[in-house]
């Protein structure tokens, strides 16, 4: 095992070359503040309201998502505890099944589109620039579109919910239920327009990550150095890119469409088909939860090496295993439709399948389970919430296996077992990891500690709660109980164990309240945190807490996987990249060689200005077609504010390389 | 294990505010690196790739919706349909890949910094990629089916539409560009993000062959 260690300082060094002796000697302090000074004027936004509208710098951005994205959080939180509490006893009268049904498909629809995939994607947006050693993502107007599309399809939304108006056939949208014979009025199209908003954000982060990991590494980080947050970062916008486009369309140009103007795509009567929705929609849905997981466990990876003080056993296996689950995940789909007429080769495949993808998953757990077995442990609360997401995902996935065997699923299909079995792996293997980033990062962005035994108390509560919540949902399942119904009869024998499902939903709702507290009191009294309070191996620890506008003063260099241990007493660092305007290094895609200078955008309100129009677009384009075609002419003027040259920048010193 | 000893000489934290809190070497000077660069060395080239699968797949599932309704029919067209035209598609193709060449030209013009050329070149690309538009148009009544009058007509239609969507947009990029050269406010990126959009008009073209063959001649063939 001490071979993964020396590796992270043995290894030919592809920058050496560049260090060599002569080199200037540490930098002298005083030159260091004017040059903090230089920079922050050029990086910095316009202070107020405008700068604020306008800003395109990736933490602002991803901390509005971040924060956005936890509202919907809490808002979805709020009801799924409506849920629970009617159904506490039997024959509850709290709500009734036209609220009912709006508050089960708007809990999903929200956790799924505007909780899990964006806040994941958020926190790639905020730390993959920071551990890949560059200033700004690849393209930062876009990514600020992103945010505000999306934040137009969450309003979108809860404005929808609060009059009435709430999506209420399920977060997965089955025709001909969601179609226009038997959805009449316009909650499912407030449904697939949300979506249409959030898969564009979804797929605009995407594209971000990728670009900047590919691009922007700081010299010396090679493919083979780059960190497994950032790996899973990475293939989980791959399958963003690869995913998303399934449901858009599948909602945007065929569902909308059959309800607006009257297509057939899932109309049988004009030869459409129902079953192509459940395909489109799984072909999607399934690599979805893995797109919500696989950041998850760079999370934990980042974790569990800086809180065993060791590199993550099995580096190799761990980037090949986020890999292969990425590419199984699409090979799965068909398992959420085993109920329908399938032929016996395709259940025997995706059963197959199902179970396949358990390696990879398997792989890495006993990788970090070396880890931490080799390592010094320090059970601070980020490990405690890696503990607890092992368990608890482990769990989760055994029910997985459950519903991967069709004889069993057909008996439990449509039951609580399915949801107790989601809520097991997505609250195990999701919330449970972001809690833990929380508890690591939040030191970084905000400057200030967390309270580690709040953090421990809070831990216990959502990991009883979550067992007392949806332990009883699986044993609910097996005596029958179906989901998606808002009461049911005493003499069914259910009351006892959904009351135990409601306390837990409640030990749940204290445990995100303990966090709220502590959030709170941490922002005002925390402790001061420095720049690296956990002795952390990425470079988002070399900067300073919260970071500066242009994150790093001098991009470093890069000389092992573990970035900062390998780096030893004094971080070598780039020099040359301009003061006097937006610069970020451009290197090779493989070895990170240090390629061009890029000028990074500044600021504008383009973005803000094409996020309303489209927003007029898909939300005019419930009620007419002529939506889209408004849309479009506005999205037009939007673009140029975004795009138009300014030209007072002096251009003398640019360096043209033409190809041969 | 060499992290442990490592960690020991973090040095101490220093105030809140210090951008960078570890002692600093500089180690390599970047200054003599372009500023503008092509191809797979500008990060735009990369996103345009992003958004080309993007647009791929959203192509891909219109095909594949037209292709799964089909087994519901006896007959395709379905009866009481008629064959599409093949006279004003393969007209809008033809014109479709006319705009290669210009496109080509302008491709080339960028990466030689030709200003003179680019504009040029730029603005004929433009004027056919909006008979193209013109042709779509004729295009949709060709097709000799309504989006509402079966699951074949509406594949058909949203097919079109989907392609009509990225053929305007790359209309309206390759007019601004062109505009931007004819006023005089390009910067030398510019030349670069000409070639960027040359690059993503022989996707938008060439993609469209395979919905063609799909559409048009897949029911006569098959």
């Amino acid at each position: 095992m001490s071979d993964e260690g020396r590796g992270t300082r043995d290894e030919p060094d592809s920058v050496a070359v560049l260090d060599a002796p002569g080199a200037p000697p540490a930098l002298p302090e005083a030159q260091e503040e004017t040059v903090h000074d230089r920079l922050e004027r050029v990086w910095r936004d316009e202070p107020g309201f405008w700068g604020w509208v306008t800003s395109v710098n990736h933490k602002r951005i991803a901390l509005r998502y971040i924060i956005t994205a936890f509202v919907f959080f809490i808002l979805g939180g709020i009801e799924a505890a409506m849920m629970r509490a009617q159904l506490a006893r039997p024959e509850n009268g709290l709500i009734g099944p036209d609220l009912y049904n709006q508050l089960f498909t708007v809990h999903g629809s929200t956790m799924m589109f505007l909780f899990a995939v964006p806040i994941v994607e958020a926190m790639g947006l905020y730390f993959v620039p920071l551990m890949i050693g560059t200033r700004n993502v690849a393209f930062p107007r876009l990514n600020a579109y992103g945010y505000w599309t999306y934040l137009i399809g969450g309003a979108l939304l809860y404005v929808a919910l609060f009059t009435n108006t709430g999506p209420d056939q399920g977060w997965f949208s089955y025709v001909p239920l969601a179609g226009p014979e038997y959805a009449p009025g316009k909650r499912v199209d407030v449904w697939a327009q949300m979506v249409t908003f959030t898969e564009i954000a979804a797929i605009v982060g995407g594209i971000e990550i990728i670009v900047t990991t590919f691009k922007q590494r700081a010299p010396g980080m090679s493919l083979n150095r780059v960190p497994l947050f950032v790996w899973a970062m990475v293939v989980m916008s791959f399958m963003v890119l690869f995913a998303m486009p399934w449901v858009a369309t599948a909602s945007t140009l065929f569902l909308a469409m059959d309800r607006l103007i009257g297509t057939h795509f899932f109309n049988v009567a004009e030869g459409g088909d129902a079953l192509l929705w459940q395909h489109l929609f799984w072909f999607f849905g399934h690599p979805e939860v893995y797109i919500i997981f696989i950041p998850a466990l760079g999370m934990v990876s980042s974790i569990v090496a800086t809180f065993t003080s060791r590199p993550v056993f099995g580096y190799t296996a761990m980037t090949l295993s986020l890999v292969a689950t990425g590419f199984l995940s699409f090979g799965l789909w068909v398992h959420h439709m085993f109920a329908t007429p399938l032929p016996q080769l395709g259940l025997s495949f995706f059963t197959a399948s199902s179970a396949m993808i358990t390696l990879p998953t398997g792989v890495q757990i006993f990788c970090w389970l070396a880890t931490i077995w080799a390592g010094r442990a320090r059970f601070a609360t980020p490990l405690l919430f890696v503990v607890g997401f092992v368990v608890l995902f482990v769990f989760g996935g055994m029910t997985g296996l459950m519903l991967a065997a069709v004889p069993l699923d057909l008996q439990i299909t449509d039951t609580f077992f399915v949801p107790g079995h989601i809520h097991y792996v997505l609250l195990g293997g999701m919330v449970f990891p972001l809690f833990g980033a929380f508890y690591y990062w939040f030191p970084k962005i905000t400057g200030r500690m967390l309270s580690d035994r709040a953090g421990k108390v809070q831990f216990w509560f959502l990991f009883a709660g979550v067992n007392v919540a949806f332990f009883p949902m699986l044993m609910l399942g097996f005596a029958g109980m179906p989901r998606r119904v808002y009461t049911y009869l005493p003499e069914m024998g259910w009351g006892g164990l959904n009351f135990t499902a409601t306390l837990g939903a409640a030990l749940i709702a204290l445990g995100v309240v303990i966090f709220l507290a502590n959030v709170a009191w941490a922002l005002r009294n925390g402790r001061l945190a420095g720049a690296d309070p956990w002795g952390g191996d990425t470079l988002e620890w070399a900067t300073s807490s919260p970071p500066p506008d242009y994150n790093f003063a001098h991009i470093p260099i890069v000389r092992g996987r573990a970035a900062l241990w390998a780096a030893g007493h004094e971080l070598p660092v780039v020099t040359g990249l301009r003061e006097d305007r937006r610069e970020v290094l451009v290197t090779t895609m493989l070895d990170a060689m240090p390629d061009s200078r890029h000028e990074a955008p500044e600021p504008t309100v383009g973005p803000l200005l094409a996020a309303l129009a489209t927003g007029v677009a898909f939300t005019v384009g419930i009620f007419t077609v002529w939506g889209f075609f408004i849309g479009g002419l506005l999205l037009y003027p939007a673009l140029l504010v975004w795009a138009w040259p300014r030209g007072k920048k002096p251009r003398e010193h640019e360096v043209i390389e033409v190809p041969e | 294990m060499t992290t442990p000893s490592a960690r020991t000489m973090r040095p101490v934290d220093r105030a809140i505010g210090t951008a960078l809190e570890r002692p600093t070497r500089a180690a390599l000077d970047v200054s003599d690196l372009p500023t503008v660069v092509f191809g797979s060395r500008d990060l735009i080239w990369w996103g345009t790739i992003g958004f080309m699968i993007v647009e791929g797949i959203t192509l891909s599932i219109c095909l594949i919706a037209y292709v799964y309704v089909r087994r519901n029919f006896d007959a395709w067209p379905p009866h009481g349909t008629p064959m599409p035209s093949l006279v004003a598609p393969t007209l809008s193709l033809a014109v479709l890949l006319a705009v290669l060449i210009p496109t080509r030209l302008f491709d080339r013009a960028g990466k030689r910094l030709d200003e003179h050329a680019v504009r040029l070149w730029l603005w004929v690309a433009t004027a056919i990629t909006a008979v193209a538009c013109v042709l779509r148009f004729l295009e949709f009544r060709a097709v000799n089916v309504r989006w509402d009058s079966n699951a074949y007509g509406s594949a058909v239609w949203m097919t079109l539409i989907t392609h009509f969507t990225l053929l305007i947009a790359d209309l309206f990029e390759s007019g601004t560009l062109a505009l931007i050269f004819t006023l005089g406010r390009h910067e030398p990126k510019h030349f670069v993000d000409a070639t960027n959009n040359a690059f993503y008009t022989y996707f938008m073209v060439l993609v469209w062959v395979v919905p063609y063959l799909i559409i048009y001649w897949m029911p006569r063939w098959l």
